[in-house]
């Protein structure tokens, strides 16, 4: 199947899911191309290619003065999410507090927990396209045989409100 | 190859196959054979490696002209002692004909089996049934020449219930005839039905008693983070400036020993040097890391035999994880905690800090609240955030019993575990 663009969730509705030839009968569809092998000696599993989270319209100046009091955080370094997809922590390796709009102290290793519908609904700004970049990962892991795939994920900083962070520090 | 100062060879050929299951019936049959060959040029103190998996004359030369051309344009490491010559290997059978015979119909069966006790009990059940024959051979210019030949089976099983029950087991072992797919079949279907409609929990400190698999994934991580000697030089290590000085609880001892019965890989490494028992932690006190060649020089001290396939960036690695045994029954250890959460296995294990072995993730297929002394209601998914040096310095209890288990990196022989401080950080919804 052609590399192609679809919709999993679309202005905060599921929409779409990834799938193959074998199962997007089963939503009614025809497969968005998402059956991908490692190599020669891999049967194909549906898996990411480049899942993306729109631009939004924020200037990242602009949403960081609009904060009152928070975190801001950059670059993932572990991550760890239930068999459901429910529960999960992201530790990043840099942040900065933010109070009253400006950035302050920079703090180490922030995390942050949720629960994922939860923690998406709480989304109120996305920042435009500006500031939106594409991010690759060499090494998702899926499948037993297992398969490495590299997957892409194109997003520009976003906020989210009440998030527990600093877990166990 | 008169192009380079030295050269190093590894072949690796393997001849497996993985049946997969779900929903009570077989969904995917593979199996594969590969031989891939890895050559190493060394010139001076420059490297190159270079690999393919063509047997022919002329690919193979043309795999050893890359290493060499690779090794031509390496930047230099002055570190770098060269390659390691031959020292005595210790032979071990490890190859078992069951394993080689175990073909699809045996597969086949075994997945009947294991399904069979989850489809009678109105459960589903997933999990796969592989077979593998695997021979390592390694080669130098200085004269190393080794090889061994290895089988391995290796059974899984998650049964799953209509109120959100679900459990798990496993079965590892160079031997397919030890397999007895009925009874881990049997083991996850229990683990299914008990703990169907599961219950919440406050985030807390909690005393967890952890079942061998849950330990294997503890052993796992301290070996990637932990027990390198790279790490420990590079002050990445909870083992850094702390040699000789008691760091977990007494009762913690861990060994790294390719020799061992329950052992499964090659009785030497990547380069074939001879994997040595190293004593990583012995009753609570860091006693050194694992080294391969490069580090055994850089650092001067032995060679304990544990370096990975070149080019190599994570340093030596142990691969023959062991914890050693205690007196007591995981029974006896539930029977001693009037408050704590029983942990079958862990799930999505990452790292936070890998100093500290600040560790998250979940709990999965079969958590249960410990009351008085016995196993009382299941519960949904945990997650925890821990240092793992912490919790192991509260280890109050070790089981005699131990498995071997398989993990995400290799394998591990370990207990149960008591650990009297365990943070639990969160729960699945």
């Amino acid at each position: 199947m052609p590399a192609q663009r679809d919709y999993i969730v679309k202005e905060g509705l599921l929409v779409g899911l990834q799938t193959s030839r074998e199962t997007a009968s089963a939503i009614g569809r025809t497969s968005n191309g998402c059956m991908r092998a490692d190599g020669w000696n891999r049967m194909p599993l549906i898996r990411m290619t480049t899942v993306s989270l729109e631009p939004g319209t924020w200037d990242f100046d602009d949403l960081i003065a609009d904060t009152e009091h928070g975190l801001y955080v950059e670059t993932n370094n572990s991550w760890s999410i239930d068999d459901k997809r429910l529960n999960f922590q992201f530790a990043c390796e840099i942040g900065w507090e933010i109070e009253n709009g400006k950035l302050g102290r920079m703090v180490k290793s922030p995390n942050y927990t949720g629960i994922t519908p939860e923690f998406w609904s709480s989304c109120d700004a996305v920042c435009s396209s500006k500031h939106w970049q594409v991010h690759g990962l060499p090494n998702c892991g899926k499948g037993e045989p297992m398969q490495v795939a590299h997957v892409a994920h194109g997003a520009a900083p976003a906020r989210f409100r009440n998030v527990q962070v600093g877990v166990g520090r | 190859m008169t192009a380079a100062d030295q050269a190093e060879v590894l072949v690796s050929s393997e001849s497996s196959a993985l049946t997969r299951f779900a929903n009570n019936r077989i969904n995917q049959n593979v199996s594969e054979e590969n031989t891939q060959v890895s050559v190493r040029a060394v010139i001076g103190k420059r490297q190159g490696v270079a690999s393919t998996n063509r047997l022919d004359d002329a690919s193979l030369a043309a795999a050893a002209d890359a290493a060499v051309r690779a090794a031509r344009i390496a930047p230099e490491d002055p570190a770098f002692p060269g390659l390691p010559g031959p020292a005595p290997i210790v032979e071990v059978q490890r190859a078992f004909e069951s394993t080689a015979a175990f073909d699809a119909q045996a597969r086949a069966h075994a997945v009947h089996a294991i399904v069979e006790q989850s489809d009678e009990r109105g459960l589903t059940a997933a999990g796969k049934v592989r077979s593998a024959v695997r021979t390592l051979a390694v080669a130098n210019s200085l004269g190393v020449d080794v090889g061994q030949q290895l089988t391995g089976a290796q059974a899984t099983v998650l049964s799953m219930g209509p109120e959100s029950g679900s459990g798990w087991a496993s079965f590892l072992d160079s031997d397919a005839a030890k397999l007895s797919p009925e009874a881990i079949g049997s083991v996850a279907a229990d683990l299914a039905e008990r703990s169907a409609n599961p219950g919440t929990l406050d985030p807390g400190t909690y005393t967890v008693v952890l079942a061998p698999e849950a330990v294997a994934d503890i052993a796992d991580f301290l070996a990637y983070v932990g027990f390198s000697a790279k790490a420990v030089a590079e002050k990445r290590s909870f083992m850094s400036d702390k040699l000789g000085v008691r760091v977990m609880n007494e009762r913690v001892s861990i060994v790294d020993d390719a020799l061992a019965p329950y052992a499964m890989g090659t009785t030497f490494d990547y380069e074939g040097q001879p994997r040595m028992r190293t004593m990583l932690v012995e009753n609570g006190v860091a006693n050194r890391p694992v080294t391969d060649s490069y580090w055994a020089a850089k650092l001067s001290t032995r060679n304990t035999g544990h370096a990975l396939p070149a080019p190599n960036q994570w340093g030596p690695m142990p691969m023959n994880l062991e914890f050693a045994p205690g007196d007591a029954s995981i029974d006896e250890l539930i029977a001693s905690v009037s408050n704590g959460i029983y942990v079958t296995r862990f799930h999505y294990v990452n790292v936070e800090d890998p100093i500290a072995v600040m560790l998250t993730g979940m709990t999965r297929d079969g958590t249960f609240m410990i009351e008085n002394g016995r196993l009382a209601r299941p519960l949904k998914n945990l997650r925890f955030t821990q240092s793992i040096v912490e919790a192991l310095d509260h280890c109050e209890g070790v089981t005699r019993e131990r498995a071997f288990i398989g993990t995400e990196e290799g394998a591990a022989y370990v207990p149960g575990l008591l650990l009297g401080k365990f943070a639990i950080t969160g729960q699945t919804s």
